[in-house]
Parts: C-alpha cells; structure tokens; sequence
C-alpha cells in the first residue's frame, strides 16, 4: 500500500490511514485485520444477497485488503447486504465482512454521502413510525394489499405523542443509547 | 572469590593474528600490563594457532608449571577446538578460556587505546572466571540397545526394519490386530498411481519374518518411565481370542459367525463378523474376536465359531497381558486419523458425503464395493460427483494448518474416478492447488488433461433439498459465476489430525507438542526427528500431516538417529551438565519445572545424558544449589568483576553462545564499529541468567545491560528466551527501586546473521550513556 500502486481504471490509489483506521474498528470488534483473508471466497458463495443483487462479499474484502477503501464506500453494492452473519459464521479465517461493511456504511453515512434505493424512505418510516414500512398494508408475494384486521392479525399501536416520538429516535440515532 | 585450593598459575596467550589484532590492539602494552600480575606468565606469537604457537603454548604449560589457560585471540567459533586440542595434552579440556578480541575488539574500533583498554578488559574477565575453573570429568552411562517401535504404520515399519537390519532388537507395538497402518487402505498412491496394497504388502511380511523385530499386534504402551538408554515401557495386550499359532487364517469361522458388526477397516462401508480376518493379506493374517460383540464371550452363549474351527485355534478364555520392556531409544510412530466432521456445514451425516479414505476404499478392488464408485444411499454408481478441498483444513474454527497430502491425492482420486466413470461430471472446489514435491506438477499436468471440472471456491454450507438430495451453491472466482451444483455423491479431503495414539503418547512420554496436538521436533528445521528427551525420536504423521514419501524419510532418519546413540552398550558423556548440591538443595521443584529435557529425577539426581546444559535451572534455584559446570554463578561474576575492574564504563551484553554471539562475531568480519564501551559475555543460552545475574553487573558500576537473546521461537533450548524475557521485567522493578533505573537493562532478540542489528543496538546503548553524561 504505496504510492507505487495506481488504479488505473479511475486513477485511485491505496489509502493506508483509511485501512488502518478500519483495522483499528474491527479490532474493536475482536475482529482479525482484511490483510489475514487469503480469498477462498466460501462468504461469496453463501452470500444471500449474492443471490439476487451480486454482492461478492470476498471481493469487498479485497478491495479492503488492497486499501481502495474509498472505492468501497462510494460503492452502493454494500448496501445490499440483508446482514445475516453468514460469513462471519462460516469464515474459515475468522474474518467479518459483514462487520467491514457496517464499518464502511457508518463512514458513508457521516460523510454525508446519499444512501441508495429505498434507504432514505426506509429511515424515514422508522423516524415517523418506528416502522420500516406501513405496517397496515402487508403485501404478499403477488402485490395484492391486506388489511391485518382481513387476516385477523392484531392491530398495532402507534406512538401517542408524534413529535415526542420523531425526537426520541433521532437523538437515538444521533447520540447513541447511553443519552436516553 | 573463594574455593580457591592454592593460588592458580595461569598461562596467557596472546595472539597478534598478523596485523588483525596488532594494529589495532597495543600487544606490547598488554603484555607488559598483564606482567605486573605476578600469577600470571603471559606469552605472545604472530599467530597462536600455527604450529610453533601451539608448541610455544605447550613449552610453556610444561615449563612454568601452569595449571589455567587463557587464549586471547580470534573468536572460539574459528580455532576453539585447535586450542583445546593442545591444552588438553597437558590439562584437563575445561582448565580454560578464550578471550575475543579480533570479531569482538580489534576488528570494531578503530582507537587504538580505547581497543586496548577493551582488550585488557576481556582478557582480565577471561582470566577471572577461569580461576574458578575446576576440571569436568566424562562419566560412563549405559546403555540398553534393544529399541521400541510404537505404530506399526509406514513409518514405524520402516523404522523397524532399518534399525533390525543394523541387527538392533526392536519391540514393534501395534494397536491393531494387523500392522500395515492407513497405508493398507489406500487404494492407489500419488505420483505412481501404484496399488498401494503390493507397495505395502512385502513391507510388512518382511517386518513379521525379520528374526530381529518382535512384534506385539492388539497392544498399547501403558506405563513409561526410566531415563535416556534406560527406558521402561509396560505393554498391555488385548485378547485375541485365537491361538496365533495355530489358526491358518481360513476363514470358516468368519462364514458361521452369526454376529454382523461394523468393520472398522472399511470404515463404515461394509459390516463383518465378531469374528473376522482383519483385511485381505492383514498381517499375521489369522483371525481376531471382537470381546465386546461375541455372544461368547459377553453372554456365554454361541461357540460356533469353537466347534467349526479345523485348527481348534479358538481360546476364548484368553485375559489381557501387560509385558515390561526395556530399551535405549524410542520411535513414535502413531500415525494420524481423519477428522470427524460431523455437525458442520459439511453434511457429514449425509450417507452420500464421504471422506477420501472412504473413496481410498472403494476404488481397491479388494474393497467393500469390488473397486466401484457407489452412492453409499442407494447403491448406485454417481452421474456427479464433486471433490471439496481443504474441508477441515486451512479452517481456524476447525484445524489451523494445511493437511498436506489432499491436494495430490484428490487430484489422484479424481483421476481415477474419471477412468473409473467415463460419462460422469466430475468437478473439484478448491482454494489453492499445491503441488510442491518431486514429480508432483508434472502429475497435477496430466490430471488437467482428464475432464475434470475445477471450480476456484468453497461452498459455505452443503444442503439437501426435501428429497434428501445435495445440493450447494458456490461462487466461482475463475469465471466470476455463482453456481448451484448437484452432486450425487460429494467426496471431503477432510483435514488430518494426530491419532488418539499420538495424543496419548504425548501425554505417556512427556513429549512436546503443538496447539493441533501433533508431536513437536527438537528443532522444526534442524532437528525433525529428534525430540526434547533425548532418545525419543518422532516419525510420520504423528509430528504432522504428510506424504508415504516424507514418512519413509522420516524413518529412516530416526533409525540412523537411533543408531548413532546406541551403537555401543555405553557411552563417555562429557560432563557439561547441571550439578545438584544436595546439601542446599531445599526440594522446592522449581528446577524440575523448568527444565525442558527431563533430566532432573524426583529424588534430585540430575540424568546426564538427558542434560543439555543450557542452564534454566540455575537461573530459578533460590538457594544456588544447581549449577552449570561449565558456567557456575561464581565463573560468571568473577568474568564481570574482572572486565568492570579494568574498564567500568561498560555495558554488559549477555549473548547466547548461537544466536547473539554469531551476530556479534559477524558485525566483526564485516567491520562494523560500534563503542568500545560494549563488552560481550557468552552464555549457553539467555534462559541461564537468573534476576541476580541482571542486576549483578550494576552493583559492580556498569553503566548498561543489554540481554541478547535468540529470536522468539527460535530458542535452540525451547523457551530460554521467553524465561530471560520474564526475568528482564522482574530485574526492571528492582532497578527502579534501587534507583538505579529500569530502561538500563534491555532485552533484545538478534537473529543469527544479522551483524547489523547487533551494530544498531551497541550504537544506541553507548549513545544513551553519552547523554546522561552529558546531563
């Protein structure tokens, strides 16, 4: 990871701090540094998000392992990740590219950086509602809406003090646990 | 200091090495500096250890009746046994010292008075600690040279025959009823595609027709005591059930049995007889009961077997047996076992994921299935099967290393598998493919050469879908595809791992070994047969996953290993070893704890031959009871006190007689100049200086300490380095709470060449003094 090495597709290069800031989170974490996966890949081929949306979890981590870091924050592939464990369970090294990319998303986030598809409309549902989605229109598989009282399913209870509610969540995702 | 008889008369030499020494170092003045001392007859020559230097030294032991010798010359590593040869035709080989000071002095400073003043410092050490030199005798240990085999594998065979062939008695223990080892399953073997079978087989009738090999089938070492030469194993026999010498291995019985049991040699593939011939051409090839299965022997019931046999061999009355042996030397040979994989991601449970030995099986045409590729579910032949790689292996939940040998002998398999099933898909899933060994490439070429599908990757997880049917899926890192693959059956280079037997003799004889339980060598590089305990050699599998090839290598190494320490029934050891004073000795246990060679008995009586002398013992007796002859506490401080009388401007570096000296003598032919300040003194290994030794110099006026230990891991006794490490940071505490300061003493590991280091860190010891000084 020096100046020697160019990407030569969009003239990047390495990022040493950025890498060791990331081995500094996942130590944290209890977490080996990118540097020890030797890329068997077995995380790519149980990656549940592989499946549908090709994310190639082994090949974040070794844009990780290389130090284009940058490359991996712009990328909005990490953002499919449904975060399953699977390839923190299964790693043979030990290894966490689930935990990596969590790292990389925070980053992202206080970057300022736009999160990509429904994210932004996710988030808002849970600031308004705490729910990610209307929880009254449950849609199956075909797109037809229920009525969870049509299913006999038990109603929900929303938050009685709106604003109240919408505050409480934001210092929650802004201040952390302990401030509440 | 004491124990002085009479005042010593002690001759030194002084070598001028051509102009190596003389120009830099004042000879003249030396001499004439020495002289003054009137115990001492000091000598000079152009080179000291040409001829007429030698027979000057030899003129003058005789002439001035000298009992001690100091040399002071190149370092001992070029002309130490030159010196010592002519010393010992007068004086007892021990009765002296060399002082360096060519590498260590007049080769590293170029101020020819400060080079001197050094010189005259290491020579005043030398000739201080030789003053309480005392004569070290040899002492005659004996030796049994009958030899024990355990494991009949490869290895142990081998063993046995090389060491029988030298006409050594060998005691061959095998646990099994028949010797052979997992060698005996394998179908074919890497990179011949030789049947493994007639590779074995006169192997093993040679070993059970050899006049010298005893051997002892259905038995385990249960009891092992004794010392180096002198060992004492108890073997504990298992029943047969049959008469050896009587059964003709007909096999009637094995036909009547009405008894069906699990057949372990066929590892689960097929079922056999409580009373059964272990294997086609198992040797002895007679017939063994099952205790636990036979309706004879645990109900009293049956007997068929009894009745029907024409040899009337049957005894089922036999008991269990235990012998005690006696032996000079020890091979472990147990062997390794596969790595059961049950309740992983791997599927173990599925009938139709099996293991390469399972496939060794059924590709023998001897074996289970007649030598055909079956689905164990249902008994048909697969149209897809997949070779996973490293299941187990490269794995930090499961084992840590690589198993070695699955590369090759999935590739080989694969290989047969494609002969054996021409219209079959075959693929493999691996990570790497390693080939590393003679002929190993060219056979992984000709495998590629077969259409056999290879698929760069792992599956996370083997599934089965509601029919019971495999599954997986896998990202292909060579195509960049995800894929789904349904294998019929589904073979596992699972990991290897040491055999219950390994682990237990471990544990029996004391011997080390590492986080996978597998046996250590003495050294991984230098030493791989060898162990801690002299006379315990470790061959095969039992140190580590790894080829026929690399067994036989192993085997015949530690019979000439074997050999070579018991080719006489006694043998002269030099008595360079630990000394117990009973008289002070309070039995606390420390030494015993600390030494890594079982050479201290738990009556306190040291076992020479075990000793390596390296010391760790002194450094933890809190009473000075044991002692290295060869480097007592009073030798070691005499040598300090006398470099700090002449020059107490000094930092004392302790270095390893290896490692650290080694380095330092290389900073020396490399000329790399360093302070005249620094002042070496050798130890057999940092493990022997106790917090006193550390702290000693200081109360004497030095102004640094350095310990110069070899490199981590690297210790040529184990874990000295790691016991001086430990001592280092006690000694600091004390330095801080005599104010003398803890950062002056420091610990250092140097490895072997690297006379740079050793440069840098002299550099930057002086250059702290020169800023107190400064202050």
């Amino acid at each position: 990871m020096t100046d020697s090495v160019t990407d030569l597709f969009n003239m990047t290069k390495p990022e040493k701090e950025k890498y060791e800031d990331l081995v500094k989170e996942l130590g944290v974490l209890g977490i080996e540094p990118p540097n020890i996966c030797y890329q068997c890949s077995k995380c790519t081929s149980g990656c549940e998000a592989m499946k549908l949306l090709e994310l190639e979890p082994h090949s974040i981590m070794a844009s990780a392992k290389a130090g284009f870091i940058d490359e991996i924050m712009q990328s909005d592939l990490i953002w499919e990740c449904i975060g399953c464990y699977k390839c923190k369970e299964r790693c043979p090294q030990k290894m966490s590219p689930v935990e990596l990319m969590y790292i990389i998303k925070n980053w992202s986030v206080s970057s300022g950086k736009q999160l990509p598809g429904d994210y932004p409309k996710i988030l808002q549902g849970i600031l308004s509602t705490g729910y990610i989605q209307n929880p009254l229109d449950v849609r199956d598989k075909k797109n037809n809406t229920w009525n969870r009282n049509s299913l006999g399913l038990p109603g929900l209870k929303r938050p009685i003090d709106q604003k109240k509610f919408t505050e409480a969540i934001s210092k929650l995702a802004t201040e952390g646990l302990g401030e509440i | 200091m004491n124990n002085i008889d009479k005042d010593p008369k002690i001759g030194v030499f002084l070598c001028h090495c051509g102009d190596n020494i003389a120009d830099t170092v004042k000879i003249k003045e030396l001499k004439k500096e020495l002289s003054k001392n009137k115990e001492l007859v000091v000598k000079d020559h152009l080179f000291m250890c040409s001829e007429s230097g030698q027979n000057l030294i030899l003129k003058t032991l005789t002439d001035e009746n000298i009992d001690r010798v100091v040399v002071a010359s190149c370092s001992p590593k070029h002309h130490w046994n030159i010196f010592k040869n002519c010393i010992q035709q007068k004086l007892n080989p021990h009765m002296w010292e060399m002082a360096n000071i060519r590498e260590q002095c007049s080769w590293v400073h170029s101020d020819k008075d400060k080079a001197t003043k050094k010189a005259l410092s290491l020579i005043t050490g030398a000739i201080n600690k030789v003053k309480h030199h005392e004569p070290i005798g040899t002492k005659e240990v004996h030796l049994n040279q009958d030899v024990l085999v355990i494991g009949a594998g490869i290895a142990g065979m081998h063993a046995s025959l090389e060491l029988a062939d030298k006409n050594f008695h060998v005691y061959l223990v095998e646990k099994s009823p028949s010797i052979g080892g997992n060698m005996t399953k394998l179908g074919r073997t890497f990179p011949t595609d030789d049947c493994s079978m007639c590779t074995v087989s006169p192997i093993m009738n040679e070993v059970n027709s050899h006049p010298n090999i005893e051997l002892m089938t259905l038995s385990e070492v249960a009891d092992f005591s004794g010392r180096p030469g002198e060992y004492i194993a108890t073997v504990s026999t298992k029943p047969r059930y049959v008469d050896p010498d009587k059964c003709t291995g007909c096999g009637l019985c094995t036909e009547k049995c009405p008894v069906s049991i699990p057949s372990d040699y066929e590892l689960g593939l097929k079922e056999t007889k409580a009373i059964h011939i272990p294997f086609d051409s198992c040797v002895p090839e007679i017939a063994v009961i099952d205790g636990d299965s036979c309706l004879k022997i645990t109900k009293g019931k049956c007997g068929v077997c009894e009745k029907i046999c024409p040899a009337d061999a049957i005894e089922y009355n036999q008991k269990p047996k235990t012998r005690k042996l006696k032996m000079g030397a020890v091979i472990v040979a147990t062997g390794y076992q596969q790595m059961d994989l049950s309740d992983t991601e791997y599927n173990y449970e599925h009938p139709d994921v099996i293991t390469g030995l399972q496939l060794e099986r059924m590709i023998t045409p001897s074996g289970p299935t007649g030598g055909k590729i079956i689905c164990p579910s249902n008994g048909q032949e697969p149209k897809v099967i997949t070779f996973i790689q490293c299941a187990g292996s490269r794995d930090q939940r499961y084992r840590e290393y690589c198993s070695n040998i699955c590369c090759m002998y999935s590739v080989k398999n694969a290989k047969i598998a494609r002969s054996k099933l021409p219209h079959a898909v075959i693929n493999m899933c691996y990570i790497d493919l390693r080939a590393p060994g003679r002929r190993y490439e060219e056979y992984y070429r000709r495998f590629r050469e077969a259409d056999v599908k290879m698929i760069m990757g792992r599956p996370s997880e083997i599934m089965e879908d509601k029919n019971g049917k495999l599954y997986f899926d896998i990202f292909d890192k060579s195509t960049d595809k995800f894929l789904q693959i349904k294998p019929d059956l589904i073979v596992l280079a699972t990991a290897l791992e040491p055999s219950e037997g390994t682990k237990k003799m471990a544990d029996l004889l004391h011997l080390q070994y590492g986080m996978d339980r597998f046996l250590s060598p003495l050294h991984v590089k230098i030493a791989p047969v060898d162990t801690t305990n002299e006379g315990i050699y470790i061959v095969g599998t039992a140190e580590a996953p790894k080829s026929i090839q690399a067994c036989i290598t192993d085997a015949a190494s530690a019979a000439s290993r074997t050999a070579t320490l018991l080719k006489e029934d006694k043998s002269m050891i030099d008595l360079t070893t630990a000394e117990i004073d009973l008289e002070k000795c309070t039995k606390c246990g420390k030494c015993i704890e600390e030494c890594n060679y079982s050479a201290i008995t738990d009556n306190y009586e040291i076992i020479d031959i075990a000793c390596r002398g390296c010391g760790k013992c002194t450094a933890v007796c809190p009473e000075g009871a044991i002692e290295i002859r060869h480097l007592t506490n009073n030798q070691l401080k005499a040598q300090i006190d006398g470099i700090l009388s002449v020059d107490p401007d000094t930092i004392i570096a302790y270095v390893t007689e290896t490692c650290g000296y080694n380095a330092a003598d290389i900073a020396g032919t490399s000329r790399r100049e360093y302070s005249t300040k620094v002042k070496i003194v050798k130890l057999p290994c940092v493990g022997r200086l106790s917090v006193d030794d550390m702290i000693y110099p200081f109360e004497k006026g030095a102004k640094r300490v350095m310990v110069v230990a070899c490199p981590e891991g690297l210790c040529h006794y184990i874990d000295g380095d790691a016991a001086a490490k430990e001592k280092v940071q006690e000694a600091k505490k004390i330095l801080d709470k005599k104010n003398i300061g803890s950062e002056k003493l420091r610990f250092v590991p140097i490895v072997s060449p690297d006379g740079i280091k050793f440069q840098k860190i002299c550099q930057e010891e002086a250059a702290k003094i020169k800023e107190v000084s400064n202050d």
